[in-house]
């Protein structure tokens, strides 16, 4: 009975990790340009992430699958802004050098 | 000797955490593959301080990793409600922050804590530790300002230059 309750608590919570993965991807198409959609796909390897690993982690209880998992975690959220900055580096030489904070264009509206 | 120690449990707990095995054939894969790490980590020298540093203050750093949990939370909150609004209310701006005083761990946690917030994002980080950031707000660059990341950091690292003669 507890582990059906546990299965539809985890399965919610992942449910609401999507969602925000969702959110992640639709900022991904709204930003206009490279550094603010970078500030989209941060949600998904943050709090995307978290929830999904933690509604995992609910409906796996304690086991050693769940110190996977929590690895997993932690790993994510070691390399992930390691890569956000080499990209973000990237940018800066590459593609938008001129990172001018004057520039706040509204985007057009999808 | 004392990080190749330290790298040595970790790898030994990081591996019997992960296999769960413990017949005499895994643990003698498990001890292979530690050595042989051990002997590639020093033939790269990447076993000092930098790899694994000794020098933070554990239970701080954990009532770090809290406050920064808390911090990431309310940041995706706001970032996913700018995105939901029709009008998309962005105003990208470029900040100055200073993480001196810190070590060189210490500059790389500040910048890496500020990208893991969605909103703000290191684009650069001198030797100095000055470090530029992206927001996607106003709001945000202005709430960086008044971070107090930096002394919390400091906090973590209390104690760091007497050691470093190591």
């Amino acid at each position: 009975m507890s582990s059906v309750f546990l299965l539809w608590v985890g399965g919610a919570i992942t449910l609401s990790g999507a969602v925000f993965c969702l959110i992640g991807a639709l900022g991904l198409l709204r930003l206009p340009d490279v550094y603010a959609r970078m500030h989209a796909a941060s949600v998904v390897d943050t709090l995307g992430m978290l929830l999904l690993v933690l509604g995992m982690l609910v409906i796996e209880g304690f086991s050693q699958n769940a110190l996977k998992l929590l690895m997993i975690a932690v790993f994510v959220l070691f390399t992930t802004p390691v890569a956000a900055h080499a990209l973000s580096r990237a940018a800066l030489r590459e593609i938008e050098p001129q990172l001018d904070s004057k520039k706040q264009d509204a985007a057009e509206p999808p | 000797m004392r990080h190749t120690l330290y790298l040595a449990l970790t790898l030994v707990a990081l591996w019997l955490s992960l296999s769960g095995f413990f017949t005499p054939l895994m643990l003698a894969f498990g001890v292979v593959s530690v050595v042989t790490v051990l002997f590639i980590s020093h033939q790269m020298d990447v076993v000092d301080e930098e790899g694994h540093p000794l020098h933070l203050r554990p239970h701080r750093l954990l009532l770090f990793w809290v406050w920064l949990l808390k911090k990431m939370v309310i940041a995706n909150l706001e970032v996913a409600r700018i995105v939901l609004s029709p009008s998309l209310p962005i105003s990208p701006t470029i900040t100055r922050v200073s993480a001196s005083g810190l070590s060189e761990v210490g500059r790389v946690t500040f910048a890496n804590a500020i990208t893991l917030t969605p909103g703000s994002l290191t684009v650069a980080l001198t030797a100095e530790g000055e470090a530029t950031v992206h927001t996607l707000t106003q709001t945000t660059a202005r709430d960086l300002a008044t971070s107090t990341l930096q002394q919390r950091l400091a906090a973590v690292e209390q104690g760091w230059q007497a050691e470093e003669g190591d």
